[in-house]
């Protein structure tokens, strides 16, 4: 399995990167929206966390962008606003609060349980 | 000029158009032994129409009769009374009836006495309250009308005067505020009911006090009241307080001079109610920029800790002995893993690793505590059951882990008082049962490490009905707290507990739940020695957001 981390926040995304070397996926880092969508264009990813305040675009447009691409696309939020809610406009396109996570609160293998269960 | 017009209230008869459209008559009394007497009289005064109103007249014959005609028509203007009638003395004795035993100081009373030797004239006006004193010779038909009219002249403005008077008493006596008439001395010379009430005194007790011996709040401002009683200058005092049991009322005090009389009037108008309304719009201001600090700085810290709390994990995991893979890699570096398991445990570096999720996972938890401040409440709110709510909530605070192990907790006695007639709340379920566990929690933190010499503690929560609202009262026998810690009590990280034991949020978070989501209140009430009672009200109707 191969993951996309899209955060800026570096510590935070190499310790995930770790985490999920250690229960066996592989993570691949892009710090931000722009290069996450090269990355992704490029490799093969089974599912991706994205963090929703990115530099550029947001997560949240990615995610869109992304979708676009491949509809079935496995993704979740990663935030660390916790007032931070879907819009009706967002869910109604199909993007829904289950898929998002709140730092720091939900740890790495919650978000592997929720990409796997995606992922079924 | 009568003397109404004097008075600074000069009030318009009401009854004025009435009365000359229906032209109600004077009622005159006729008590007199003789019969012919009233018959002359009736026959010449009922012609008359003095003042624009007719005249009725009403007879008695002696004594008996006359007590009970003076008993059903109090409003009588006019009593010709005979003197001489039962006895020598019937008609100076009904006198005495009229004004102390029916106390009827308005009813004009003219004597007329036919044997003037057994009354004489000066030794009857001095000692009986009468108004006019006639021999019966000497009432012509024109004396008659004369008396008749400067007497029902007099009835009138009396009258006027009385109806002023009552109407200036109504307006003081019904006034909401404490109202005072002092002298310069500041002894009180009048007072209305609010006054009575608040220095449980009666009128007669009161009058005569000086203010503040009346009304111990006022001893505070003694000074500045005698300044301006000398001064004539007004005086006001704005929040003067005073203790009712375990709770405080607000007055805001006015002294100012009379401008007709030697003297001053003191208002004191009741603020409480401002002053607490005032007190929670600085709470919601002080939470909801708790709130908004909050929300603006939650991604800013949630994101280092989120590093923080992923490296401590991941540190722990590759330190462990489980993992296949740090074996490899220990192996390749000649580390035996189990001798550097032992090693960590030993300089306790897994329990430092352990501390760092722990204190990451709680200030974590103080964001997301203070950003509750900042949002409102998105649940649906249900109509529930507080009392099926109190009793589940209680039973989950009796497994807490930390009150389980508490000495105190364990000697507590948890008390219910629960109104079996309470209705329905519209309330959300997980926020009611969170703010009844952290006053639950605070009572019992409140009674201190050790248990308190003599009574035990005691924690009651109750549940009462009230017009609109329900009450939940958590109230505790322990030390209570002084007023200036009262006051700060609902502000967010106030905390009288050791740093590190408490964050200071629970009151506050509970007070926004009550106050900002459920549109209730949370009042705190305390009295040093006695103990404390937070109560909230709940309304039973919400209204739209």
């Amino acid at each position: 399995m191969k993951l996309l981390i899209i955060d800026d926040n570096q510590p935070l995304a190499e310790g995930l990167v770790a985490y999920f070397e250690d229960v066996g996926v592989e993570g691949v880092i892009a710090d931000s929206a722009e290069k996450a969508k090269i990355l992704f264009l490029q490799q093969p990813f089974d599912g991706a966390i994205v963090d929703f305040y990115l530099p550029g675009a947001d997560g949240v447009r990615w995610v869109q962008w992304a979708l676009e691409k491949k509809p079935n696309f496995r993704w979740v939020l990663y935030t660390g606003s916790l007032s931070y809610n879907l819009s009706k406009r967002l869910q109604g396109v199909g993007l829904s609060d289950r898929w998002v996570f709140r730092k720091p609160k939900a740890c790495a293998d919650d978000l592997l349980a929720a990409l796997s269960i995606g992922m079924k | 000029m009568t003397s109404t017009n004097t008075s600074p209230f000069v009030f318009a008869n009401p009854h004025t158009k009435t009365v000359r459209a229906q032209a109600v008559p004077w009622k005159v009394l006729i008590i007199d032994d003789e019969p012919s007497v009233h018959q002359i009289t009736k026959a010449i005064i009922t012609e008359y129409e003095i003042l624009g109103r007719p005249i009725e007249c009403l007879s008695a014959y002696g004594d008996a009769d006359a007590r009970v005609l003076l008993k059903e028509h109090p409003d009588a203007a006019v009593c010709l009374l005979d003197v001489v009638m039962d006895t020598k003395e019937t008609g100076l004795k009904l006198v005495q009836y009229i004004r102390k035993d029916l106390n009827n100081q308005m009813m004009r009373i003219v004597l007329r006495t036919g044997q003037p030797g057994y009354a004489p004239e000066r030794e009857v006006f001095i000692q009986f309250d009468i108004n006019d004193y006639k021999t019966k010779t000497e009432l012509t038909e024109e004396r008659l009308f004369t008396t008749l009219l400067g007497a029902l002249r007099d009835y009138q403005s009396l009258t006027q005067l009385d109806r002023n008077n009552r109407l200036l008493t109504d307006v003081i006596d019904s006034m909401p505020e404490v109202y005072l008439i002092l002298n310069l001395k500041g002894e009180i010379t009048g007072l209305n009911s609010k006054a009575l009430a608040l220095s449980g005194l009666s009128r007669e007790q009161g009058t005569g006090n000086k203010a503040w011996e009346a009304l111990p709040l006022l001893n505070a401002y003694r000074t500045e009241l005698e300044q301006a009683l000398v001064t004539g200058k007004v005086c006001r005092v704005e929040r003067v307080k005073t203790k009712i049991g375990q709770g405080s009322q607000y007055f805001d005090l006015m002294l100012y001079p009379l401008t007709q009389q030697a003297g001053a009037a003191l208002i004191l108008e009741e603020v409480s109610l401002k002053v607490r309304y005032e007190e929670m719009v600085i709470q919601s201001e002080k939470m909801l920029s708790v709130g908004g600090l909050a929300a603006g700085i939650a991604h800013e810290i949630n994101n280092p800790l989120s590093a923080i709390l992923q490296g401590a994990q991941n540190t722990l995991r590759r330190l462990g002995p489980e993992m296949e893979k740090n074996r490899e890699v220990a192996a390749s570096y000649k580390i035996d893993i189990d001798a550097l398991q032992a090693y960590l445990k030993e300089r306790k570096i897994t329990e430092f690793l352990d501390h760092i999720v722990d204190a990451a996972g709680r200030a974590a938890g103080i964001v997301e505590t203070m950003l509750r401040f900042s949002r409102k409440s998105e649940s649906r709110k249900s109509s529930t059951n507080l009392n099926d709510l109190v009793e589940s909530t209680l039973r989950l605070i009796t497994k807490d882990y930390n009150l389980k192990h508490s000495e105190v907790f364990a000697a507590t006695e948890l008390n219910t008082q629960l109104d079996p007639e309470l209705p329905l709340v519209p309330l959300e379920m997980t926020e009611i049962q969170q703010v009844l566990i952290n006053l639950v929690k605070n009572a019992v933190q409140a009674f201190g490490d050790k248990l308190p010499a003599g009574n035990n503690p005691v924690i009651t929560v109750s549940t009462q009905r009230m017009a609109g609202k329900v009450r939940l009262e958590v109230a505790d026998n322990g030390p209570g707290m002084p007023e200036e810690i009262r006051r700060r009590i609902l502000e967010p990280f106030f905390t009288t507990k050791e740093v590190g034991q408490g964050t200071g949020l629970g009151l506050a978070v509970s007070y926004f739940i009550i106050t900002n989501n459920h549109q209730g209140s949370l009042e705190v009430l305390s009295e040093q020695g006695k103990g404390t009672r937070v109560q909230v009200d709940l309304p039973l109707h919400l209204e739209k957001e």
